[in-house]
């Protein structure tokens, strides 16, 4: 069995991207360091933070939300606090919130859940059958992904947030950008990044991805060296969205040329800033009906909320002119 | 073909699934999942309740579990 590049003893995991093996102990000491770099070298925090963590209950937030508590302890002008958006999945979703709780409660992290039922008047699994009977061409994720996004930011911004900590690593972003490639949605992939969110404008509160240099598979290993690795759930919905296939191809890849992923992300790095210097993000706007910030006169939350008859369009507004 | 000599019983499963029984031919863990079409990229291997690398030689008696390393969400 392969033995720890850095001790000699039993390796648990093996990088192969870098040719280099690990024991528990020097492997958390190097994703750390990892963690540590990427946050420095992306400026991500100030000296002063009331850092929200963005968590879901699966294992990349709960990954986060440890990671950060444990660092916030170093650094005395940090407060650390968790948010957890409850979409309403029936059968998937009170598996993940419990334990959430049980880890927030055990590492002491103060958090608040805010539902879809409360916020945007109906659970993801109403949204679903309502949007299908009304004929709307989206899958569960894309109403999924706008009201989650609406959501985290509004509801840090309340909870008083200077950043928002989020646990997306290295394969969920370069899924992203390929998706975004593959469906030509140039402006969203201009949007890509480990910080995201315009820090200028006082809508949004800035978004950072403290794993964005880490592999999912890697994310995994330090849940389980830590314990809390959650018991497996599959949203149900999980297998009907093109990041599934995506994620697949993309890992078929890595298995036989180690680094691809790595080798993805750092296109994606020249690609959007490159695209920032010619295209801008675009200056964003508030939407005319809920405030919260938005790329034209409505936010998209509001447009899909009218659509799918869960807000009535104030009068000035043609409901006809949402783009489907 | 890996696995030809098919002579350890070996107890194996997908974290949260069902346990199974097999007779594997193969010398690791590389060849182990090879065998069931088992991804590097989407499972990490443990045994015992213990992760390991991939080059690890298998024995009789070992109880094998993927860890799913894809998230369901």
């Amino acid at each position: 069995m392969a033995k720890c590049s850095v001790c000699g003893r039993p390796a648990v995991y093996t990088a192969k991207y870098e040719g280099k093996s690990y024991c528990a102990e020097h492997f958390l000491e190097w994703f750390d360091r990892r963690v540590r770099k990427t946050i420095r070298k992306y400026k991500m925090f100030g000296k002063k933070e009331h850092i929200v963590v963005a968590v879901s209950g699966g294992k990349d937030s709960l990954a986060a939300m440890h990671y950060m508590k444990k660092l916030s302890e170093r650094v005395p002008g940090w407060t650390v606090e968790a948010l957890l958006i409850d979409e309403g999945i029936k059968g998937y979703r009170p598996t993940t919130i419990k334990d959430f709780k049980h880890w927030a409660e055990k590492w002491d992290v103060p958090y608040r859940i805010v539902s879809f039922k409360e916020e945007i008047g109906a659970t993801l699994d109403e949204i679903v059958k309502i949007g299908y009977e009304k004929g709307l061409p989206y899958q569960p994720c894309s109403y999924c992904g706008v009201f989650r996004r609406y959501l985290l930011n509004k509801a840090a911004k309340e909870m008083g947030a200077t950043v928002l900590v989020t646990g997306h690593n290295l394969d969920d972003e370069i899924q992203t950008f390929i998706m975004n490639i593959m469906r030509h949605d140039v402006d969203r992939l201009a949007r890509l990044g480990p910080v995201t969110g315009v820090s200028e404008h006082d809508g949004f509160v800035r978004r950072v991805k403290i794993f964005y240099e880490i592999p999912e598979k890697e994310v995994v290993v330090y849940s389980m060296i830590h314990g809390f690795y959650p018991e497996f759930v599959e949203c149900p919905y999980a297998r009907l969205g093109f990041r599934w296939d995506l994620r697949h191809y993309i890992n078929l890849l890595e298995e036989k040329y180690p680094g691809t992923k790595f080798m993805i992300e750092k296109s994606l790095l020249d690609i959007v800033s490159e695209l920032k210097k010619t295209r801008g993000v675009g200056e964003p706007k508030k939407c005319k009906i809920c405030g919260e910030p938005a790329t034209g006169d409505v936010c998209r939350a509001c447009e899909l909320r009218m659509l799918l008859g869960l807000m009535e369009p104030p009068e000035w507004f043609d409901i006809g002119q949402i783009k489907t | 073909m890996v696995g030809e000599d098919k002579s350890m019983k070996i107890r194996w499963r997908i974290l949260g699934g069902n346990w199974k029984e097999v007779e594997t031919g193969a010398k690791t863990m590389t060849e182990f999942m090879r065998e069931l079409s088992i991804s590097p990229e989407e499972y990490l291997p443990s045994v015992n309740g213990k992760l390991v690398t991939e080059d690890y030689k298998i024995k009789e008696g070992d109880e094998i579990q993927f860890v799913p390393v894809v998230s369901g969400g």
